[in-house]
């Protein structure tokens, strides 16, 4: 199958995610504005703010275009924020790729920011979890499937082909999390 | 230290900030203006660089009251400046939970031979550098980011341009280092040599490098992001400006689209006056700010 990775490269931690598609011998796409969306059947929505993200991708009929792609799509932090269908605090439209509910930067501020380890369905070891200023899930739809955890609390989900982690699995230097988008 | 936990996760910020524009601001407005133009954060003092250097005087830390009225009014993260090496503000800034602390020339130093102690922090730090040397030895002292130190208050990006050329054709040069050199070099830029070799085996900084002091137009940051820089920062440059708003959206387009000069040309447009701005050459050497 012919693959095109795309990582949306507005602003956030796009790098990051393209450097760990690099390890897996993969070159990613960086997404800025709807003609890049050409062609792409994966899509990673990388950390960053939110805030930024939906006054910058209004620009060229991008968000539209985002709001529609049919591949998968795997969003880290921001990313779950932007691919859910009800954000708050402060309360703003998602693109409702998945019926989920977050609620932005729900840990406080960076002071309270921190790695520790947790669990993944598909992994059969614990997975470093880093947070930055990390939304939490408060709420999922019947239609969609527990992906991740820290201790009780879900920290990644699946709905079809789109999975939203409030993590950051490009900070960890492992290519696993990835590997396994990439297969859907 | 680079494997640390805590680390990472400071580092972990300054990526997310990545490809964004994080601007100077000295009230809760001013703030809320910022984040609706696509600021990715903000900066809160009292002063843009620009006043600082026309009023002359001690430049400190901002009033606890400015930061928290910052705080509670955007969602973006809040970064606030101490002075070289007064841990003390520092520890303040901690203590109000500002999300990056900017150990900055733009204030006036406390301490003109020692810089902060970063690593005793929780709160990331972002420091100035003007080569490579400055850079490690920032880094050594635990700062998860990196900026060049431009010409802050100036509107000329002169300085800025120097100063990532300095560092980034420093690392290029490190790269086609044979190891039996890695010693010397660490040793001839005063850095830390596990850094040296860091550069030597990755090619790049351990943390994000963003430009920082002089970036007064949608060109001026395109230029810093071709040049190298990661993301920038715009002090005075907006709010000394005729058209605050438009030309803070504008920068922000630019940045993003650094690479494509017809969205850059189209962000341009109509801006009104830009700032006045200052040729380096006619600013006295005791009032340079990158010195420090």
């Amino acid at each position: 199958m012919n693959r095109t990775i795309g990582v949306l490269a507005i602003q956030g931690d796009f790098q990051a995610h393209l450097e760990v598609l690099g390890l897996m011998g993969v070159t990613g796409r960086e997404i800025r504005n709807s003609g890049d969306l050409e062609g792409v059947t994966h899509l990673i929505v990388p950390g960053g703010e939110s805030t930024t993200i939906q006054k910058i991708a209004q620009f060229d009929g991008l968000w539209d275009k985002l709001v529609d792609f049919q591949g998968p799509v795997m969003g880290t932090c921001m990313g779950s924020i932007l691919m859910a269908r009800t954000i708050l605090s402060p309360d703003a439209r998602g693109w409702g790729m998945i019926n989920l509910a977050v609620q932005r930067n729900a840990y406080g501020r960076q002071i309270n920011s921190f790695a520790a380890r947790g669990k993944i369905a598909f992994l059969d070891h614990e997975f470093e979890m880093v947070f930055i200023r990390a939304p939490k899930i408060i709420k999922y739809g019947d239609d969609v499937k527990p992906l991740a955890w820290l201790g009780n609390e879900v920290t990644g989900v699946i709905s079809g082909n789109k999975m939203a982690l409030t993590f950051h699995p490009e900070l960890s230097g492992s290519t696993l999390v990835h590997e396994y988008f990439l297969g859907l | 230290m680079l494997d640390d936990k805590n680390f990472k996760v400071k580092v972990g910020l300054a990526e997310m900030l990545k490809g964004g524009v994080i601007m100077d601001v000295t009230n809760a407005e001013q703030a809320r203006i910022a984040e609706d133009a696509g600021a990715c954060a903000v900066m809160a003092l009292e002063r843009v660089p620009a006043d600082i250097r026309a009023a002359g005087g001690v430049a400190r830390m901002a009033d606890p009251t400015i930061i928290e009225d910052i705080k509670k009014t955007v969602s973006i993260p809040v970064m606030a400046k101490c002075r070289i090496g007064h841990f003390a503000e520092a520890q303040v800034l901690e203590a109000l939970e500002v999300d990056f602390i900017d150990e900055s020339e733009v204030l006036t130093p406390a301490d003109e031979h020692h810089h902060v102690d970063k690593h005793k922090f929780r709160i990331p730090f972002v420091c100035g550098c003007r080569d490579l040397g400055e850079a490690l030895r920032r880094i050594g002292e635990g700062a998860a980011l990196l900026r060049t130190k431009g010409e802050a208050g100036s509107g000329n990006i002169v300085e800025a341009v120097r100063h990532m050329r300095a560092v980034v054709g420093a690392i290029r040069r490190i790269t086609v280092l044979d190891d039996e050199q890695l010693m010397t070099e660490a040793k001839n830029l005063g850095a830390p040599y596990e850094l040296v070799c860091y550069l030597k085996k990755h090619g790049k900084l351990p943390v994000p490098n963003f430009a920082a002091g002089g970036i007064a137009t949608p060109p001026d940051a395109a230029l810093m992001m071709q040049l190298g820089a990661e993301a920038v920062f715009v002090g005075s440059g907006i709010f000394k400006s005729s058209d605050p708003a438009g030309r803070a959206k504008a920068i922000v387009l630019a940045t993003t689209h650094y690479k494509d000069p017809k969205i850059v040309a189209e962000a341009s447009k109509s801006l009104g006056e830009a700032m006045k701005g200052l040729d380096i050459r006619t600013i006295s050497e005791d009032r340079l700010m990158q010195t420090r």
